[in-house]
């Protein structure tokens, strides 16, 4: 079960995702298309990392 | 505001001053740099933002034009009047007569042919030499009547001008503004009936000190001149020294209300013509009240407000300023102040001492190596003695280990708390011995030191060991000899304190790099820093941080972009050659006569 602790977390990390999501895009649209697409991984894994570890993984 | 937290926004790009050797682009700086290009993407796509902002801008600068124009007009308005009376009574307003005591208005008359011509002047009662005022004004004009003026009355401007007064500054004023400004300034304004100008006389005889040996930085050899408060006499003291024909002083008024006239003092054929523009850019754009002394005015033009180490070098030397001069930079003076600014400088200029460039070269290199590890041990020592004894023990012999450690057995507190306890202590006793009054400040504070220290010990409060070493580190900020850097490393070694006691070695290295950063990327007036270190600089200027002979100085430093960068020849010695020469001769001569 999903605990405030947890939900609070996840929040966070979109925050956190999203502005790196918009840096991608800052970036993308300066042409710099691959820092573009690391960025976009990096603001992925931000979030599903953390989350897999918090509720999908066994312990 | 949740938008604003959440995404990305473009990083404003400041077009900081940058020094170049083309005078004519002010704000250009390498243009092979990523950031530059970087800037040239960004002004392809300006961002609304920034829109914004320059109609802002726009605005602001409407709204001053208008602020100008109208005060402009004011003065235009207050034209000097033909009727003596209508002067009189502006005069008497604008500078609220009723109320102002040492206000001095005389009123006479002077006979010219049959007619007699009222006048009138006005000067500030202790701004100006009243016997002056007597005897190159008002007698000439008194005795006026036994003279015979050929032509009609419109001639009695330029008569008076040209044959009655024999004052040597007088300026003829189309406002009456100009004469208040010149008044306040001990100057005496003359008005005379049925004219549309007046005079204002240069009587100044301000009172100040005379000129003395500076009190901050004092040399053994060298000369023993230091600024006044009088901005003529300031002025008078470099030009005393560099009797360089290229020599320009020009004056600029600082402070709407205060006027505090000002002097840029730059050799014309040297100065880079940037750097000068650059100067008179910020004076001119100071939008304040009152300014009293350079000290404000620093704050006023620096780069970075928030860089510990001065940008700006204030001196109090004459023949350091015309050194600086000599090497290509500019000088600001300001009435009032007996600190002269000289831009831009480096961390080097602010190392060196006065007496360096009067000392033999090994002399002056001796000093120069024991004011660096003076600065070394003022900003790290604390901090090295709170690493070595917290975290690093085994970098000291094992005996000195058991003797510090054995010192502090009976001391309760840990060292961190030890060594801010008698940083605060030194830094109070410092302080305290400059504000009390004469010569027993420095007395008190000695004793006052020994005391306490000694106190301090037999209490069980500090160690000795530590009362040694926030002694030298003392000692070490004495050492420094600007000013304004001694606070900066004072205030640094605080810093460094507090990441020794966090993290030993690793804490001070971490700081060393930041600040080396931070350093690093400052500017004083468009020149880097810490050149010609870095950026290495490569155009042979030989005075960077060790010094060469005074013979060997062939260049100014490059840093500066000068307009001449040759300062003598390769050879300056030529008398050496010519003996050689000579000497050739000699022997060619003897051979042959032999």
């Amino acid at each position: 079960m999903m605990s405030i602790g947890y939900i609070a977390l996840i929040g966070l990390l979109l925050c956190i995702a999203t502005y790196t999501a918009s840096f991608g895009v800052w970036t993308w649209k300066r042409k710099n298309r691959f820092g573009a697409f690391m960025i976009f991984l990096v603001a992925v894994t931000v979030v599903a990392l953390p989350v897999y570890i918090l509720l999908f993984r066994e312990a | 505001m949740i938008k604003s937290l959440l995404l990305f926004h473009e990083p404003q790009v400041k077009k900081p001053f940058i020094l170049t050797e083309d005078s004519g682009n002010v704000n250009s700086g390498n243009t092979n740099t990523g950031e530059d290009s970087a800037k040239t993407g960004e002004n392809k796509e300006p961002s609304r933002r920034k829109k914004n902002e320059n109609l802002l801008l726009k605005k602001v600068e409407k709204i001053k034009l208008t602020d100008r124009r109208e005060r402009n007009q004011k003065d235009q308005k207050s034209d000097i009047s033909r009727q003596l009376s209508e002067n009189l009574k502006t005069i008497e307003e604008r500078f609220s007569a009723s109320l102002n005591g040492d206000l001095i208005i005389r009123q006479f008359d002077i006979t010219v042919k049959d007619s007699t011509i009222a006048a009138f002047l006005v000067f500030f009662d202790g701004l100006v030499n009243t016997k002056v005022i007597d005897d190159d004004i008002l007698q000439p004009l008194m005795l006026l009547s036994n003279l015979d003026i050929k032509g009609d009355r419109d001639d009695i401007l330029k008569y008076i001008r040209s044959h009655i007064l024999p004052h040597n500054q007088l300026k003829e004023v189309r406002t009456h503004q100009e004469l208040i400004d010149e008044v306040y300034f001990g100057g005496c304004g003359l008005y005379i009936d049925g004219l549309d100008a007046a005079f204002a006389a240069d009587v100044k005889d301000l009172p100040g000190r005379s000129v003395e040996r500076p009190n901050n930085e004092l040399v053994i050899r060298g000369p023993q001149e230091g600024f006044t408060e009088n901005l003529r006499a300031n002025t008078g003291l470099i030009r005393k020294r560099l009797m360089d024909q290229n020599l320009i002083a020009e004056n600029i008024i600082i402070g709407n209300r205060s006027k505090t006239p000002c002097s840029i003092m730059y050799i014309k054929d040297i100065a880079n013509e940037t750097l000068v523009n650059e100067v008179k850019r910020r004076l001119k754009n100071i939008d304040v009240d009152y300014i009293m002394d350079t000290g404000e005015l620093e704050q006023f033009i620096e780069d970075n407000p928030t860089l510990p180490a001065p940008q700006i070098l204030a001196t109090e030397r004459p023949d350091r300023v015309c050194t600086m001069l000599a090497e290509g930079r500019v000088a600001i003076i300001m009435h009032g102040s007996p600190f002269a600014l000289v831009v831009p400088i480096t961390s080097n200029d602010i190392m060196y001492s006065a007496e360096d460039q009067f000392l033999r070269f090994p002399y002056s290199n001796l000093l120069r190596f024991i004011r660096i590890l003076a600065i070394l041990m003022s900003l790290l020592l604390p901090g090295i003695y709170l690493a070595i004894t917290n975290y690093h023990h085994e970098m000291i012999p094992t005996d000195l280990l058991l003797a510090i450690m054995s010192a502090r057995e009976k001391v309760p507190f840990p060292s961190v708390v030890e060594v801010f306890l008698m940083e605060i202590s030194f830094e109070l006793i410092r302080e305290a011995g400059i504000r009390i009054p004469g010569p027993i400040g420095p007395t008190l504070g000695i004793i006052g030191a020994l005391i306490l220290g000694q106190a301090a010990v037999e209490a069980n409060i500090v160690s000795p060991i530590l009362i040694i070493v926030v002694a030298v580190t003392g000692l070490g900020s004495f050492a420094i000899p600007n000013f304004s850097a001694g606070f900066a490393f004072r205030i640094l070694r605080f810093a460094f304190i507090m990441l020794a006691a966090l993290s030993g070695f690793l804490g001070i290295t971490v700081g060393l790099i930041l600040i080396g950063l931070w350093m690093v990327s400052a500017k004083s007036f468009g020149v880097p820093y810490f050149a010609p270190i870095a950026p290495r600089t490569s155009g042979g200027f030989t005075d960077a941080i060790f010094k060469s002979p005074a013979w060997k100085q062939e260049k100014r430093p490059d840093y500066i972009n000068a307009k001449q960068q040759k300062m003598q020849p390769r050879i300056s010695r030529k008398w050496a050659l010519a003996n050689e020469n000579n000497q050739a001769g000699g022997d060619n001569t003897g051979d042959q006569n032999g």
